[in-house]
C-alpha cells in the first residue's frame, strides 16, 4: 500500500498535470507495478518506516542536517582541491551502525557518501567500510576499537540519531 | 529579480561542477576521485535543476523526481565503484607512503 | 613484418581520407538549410493535424512510417533470437564458459538494496516515457530500455536471482507483437491501408489523443522491452 501511493504520487510529479486521464492512467500503472514488484523482489520495506508526528519531525530535521552536511562537504571538497599543498590524509576506517533495516542502511550510507571528506566503500551486516580523506582526527595512534568507536561518532552518529526517528 | 537568482543557481552548479572535474585531476588515487567527484556532480546537478526550476516554474514536480533520482543513484554507484576497486586489490594512497 | 605494419598505418589514413571525400561532396550538393526533400515540410504542416500527436517524431515513426518500424521490430526480434541461439549452444557445448560473470558475483549490500528501491522505480519511469510517447521526446524504444533495465537490474546485484522466468517474457513478447500487428490489421478491416492509424486524432496534448498510436507504442515498449530483458538474461549466462 506505501508502494502504491508511493509510485501514485511519483507519477502525479512526473505528469504534472490534474487531467483524469492522467489519474487513471497512474492508477493503473502504479497498481500493475505494486503487483508486479511484490511477486518480483521480496521486501521488508514495508516494515522500514516507522509512522508516527514525531517520526516526521525527525525527517524534516534529519533533512535538514543532510542538506548542511551537502553543502559543507562541497565546500570543504573544493577547499582541499584548490589549495595548492593538496590537503589529505586518507584512510579506510570502519563505521558501526544501530540501524537494522536494509532501507535504513542505504540511506546512511549514502549520507556518509555525500558528507564530507567520507565515502562509503562496502556495507556487511552491522559494519560500513568508509574512505575518509582526512583521518587526522584519530591522532594516527589509535586501533581497533578505540578507533571504531571514534570514527562511529565522527561519521555516522549525526545522521543516525535523526534517521533512527523514522526509519528501523 | 527572479531570474537574477536562477542564473545565480546555474552558475554555482557550474562552478560546483568544475570544481568536480578539478578534483579527478588533482586527487592522487582512485577513492578520493570518487569522493571529490560524487559530492561535487550531486551538489551542482542539484543546484543546476534548482535554477532550471526557478526559470521554469511548471516545470519542479519533474525537477523533484530528477532530483531524487540522483540522490539515490549518484551515491550508490560511487559506493559500488569504489567497493569493485577495493576488492580488485588497488591499495588506498597513504600520506608520505609513495611519491606522487 | 615491418611492411605489415605499415601497411596497416595506412588504411586509417584511406578510411578518413574517404569520409572526408564524402562529407565533402554532400556538403557541396546539398546546401544548409535547404533540405532536398519537400516530405520533412509536410509532415511538419499535416502531422499535427491529420493524427493529433504533440511529438512529430512519433507520428512519422508510427503514423507515416509504421510498416518500417513493424521492420525494426522484426530485425531486434531476429537478432535477440540468434544470440539467444548462439549463447545457448555455447552453454551446451562448454558448460560455464559462455556466462560473461564470473559464477558468483555480489555487488555489494548497498547495491542490492539499491536494486530493490529502484526497480519499482525504474518500471515506472518506463512505463511513463512509453505512454507520454505521442506527447514528449521517447516513446516505445526508448521506454522499453527502461522496462528492461528495471528488470535486470536484481539480476546484476545478486546474479541468478531473476525476477522473471522465461516463459513470462516470451509471452509478453509475443502477445506485444501480436497486438501491434493486430491494431494494423483492423485498419485493413476498416477497409484503409495496413496499419493506418484509427480512432480520432483528439485534442493535441492530452493523453488519450492521436488515436491509435499510443497503443501501438505501447506494444512496442513492451516487446523492446521483452526481447532486451531475454537477451541481457541470455548474456549474464542463466538459462532460466
Amino acid at each position: 500500500m506505501i508502494r502504491f501511493t508511493t509510485l501514485w504520487v511519483l507519477w502525479m510529479l512526473l505528469t504534472g498535470s490534474l487531467q483524469w486521464s492522467e489519474l487513471l492512467t497512474g492508477t493503473v500503472i502504479a497498481a500493475l507495478i505494486t503487483g508486479l514488484s511484490q511477486r518480483l523482489v521480496d521486501s521488508g520495506s514495508q516494515s522500514d518506516l516507522i509512522f508516527t508526528p514525531r517520526s516526521l519531525l525527525s525527517l524534516l530535521r534529519y533533512l535538514r542536517v543532510f542538506a548542511l552536511a551537502l553543502i559543507q562537504a562541497n565546500l570543504d571538497m573544493a577547499r582541499r582541491v584548490l589549495s595548492p599543498s593538496l590537503p589529505i590524509d586518507p584512510a579506510v576506517v570502519e563505521v558501526e551502525t544501530t540501524l537494522q533495516s536494509t532501507l535504513g542502511k542505504l540511506v546512511l550510507a549514502n549520507s556518509i557518501t555525500l558528507t564530507p571528506g567520507t565515502l562509503t566503500v562496502d556495507l556487511q551486516q552491522n559494519r560500513l567500510l568508509v574512505h575518509w580523506i582526512d583521518t587526522a582526527v584519530l591522532a594516527g595512534d589509535q586501533q581497533g576499537e578505540a578507533a571504531l568507536q571514534l570514527a562511529t561518532r565522527e561519521i555516522a552518529a549525526g545522521f543516525e540519531q535523526h534517521l533512527k526517528g523514522f526509519l528501523r | 529579480m527572479i531570474g537574477l537568482l536562477a542564473d545565480l543557481f546555474l552558475l554555482l552548479g557550474g562552478l560546483f561542477l568544475f570544481l568536480g572535474a578539478l578534483g579527478l585531476i588533482r586527487m592522487p588515487d582512485v577513492y578520493n576521485r570518487i569522493q571529490a567527484g560524487t559530492k561535487a556532480v550531486t551538489l551542482g546537478t542539484l543546484a543546476l535543476l534548482l535554477g532550471v526550476g526557478l526559470h521554469q516554474p511548471t516545470w519542479w514536480p519533474k525537477l523533484l523526481v530528477l532530483a531524487i533520482l540522483i540522490l539515490v543513484t549518484n551515491p550508490v554507484g560511487s559506493s559500488t565503484l569504489a567497493r569493485a576497486f577495493l576488492r580488485s586489490g588497488i591499495e588506498p594512497w597513504k600520506k608520505g607512503g609513495q611519491d606522487g | 613484418m615491418s611492411r605489415e605494419q605499415r601497411s596497416l598505418e595506412w588504411t586509417p589514413l584511406l578510411f578518413s581520407g574517404g569520409l572526408a571525400f564524402l562529407l565533402f561532396t554532400l556538403f557541396i550538393a546539398t546546401m544548409f538549410g535547404e533540405p532536398p526533400m519537400r516530405a520533412g515540410a509536410m509532415i511538419q504542416q499535416a502531422g499535427g493535424v491529420e493524427l493529433g500527436a504533440a511529438n512529430l517524431v512519433t507520428a512519422v515513426v508510427l503514423g507515416y512510417r509504421g510498416l518500417d518500424t513493424l521492420g525494426e521490430l522484426a530485425i531486434l526480434f531476429a537478432s535477440a533470437t540468434a544470440v539467444g541461439l548462439v549463447l545457448s549452444t555455447q552453454n551446451g557445448e562448454s558448460d560455464k564458459q559462455a556466462s560473461v560473470f564470473p559464477d558468483k558475483i555480489f555487488l555489494g549490500e548497498i547495491f542490492e538494496s539499491a536494486s530493490r528501491l529502484l526497480m519499482p522505480l525504474l518500471l515506472l519511469l518506463g512505463f511513463y516515457i512509453i505512454i507520454h510517447g505521442h506527447l514528449t521526446p521517447g516513446g516505445g524504444f526508448q521506454g522499453g530500455v527502461i522496462l528492461a533495465i528495471a528488470l535486470f537490474l536484481p539480476a546484476l546485484a545478486r546474479s541468478g536471482e531473476i525476477p522473471l522466468n522465461h516463459a513470462t517474457i516470451r509471452l509478453v513478447e509475443g502477445g506485444a507483437g501480436t497486438l501491434f500487428i493486430l491494431i494494423g490489421l483492423m485498419a485493413l478491416m476498416q477497409g484503409e491501408s495496413f496499419l493506418q492509424p484509427l480512432l480520432q486524432p483528439g485534442e493535441i496534448g492530452a493523453l488519450f489523443s492521436a488515436g491509435s498510436l499510443p497503443l501501438l507504442y505501447l506494444a512496442v515498449g513492451l516487446k523492446v522491452g521483452a526481447e532486451l530483458a531475454a537477451l541481457l538474461v541470455h548474456l549474464s549466462g542463466e538459462s532460466a
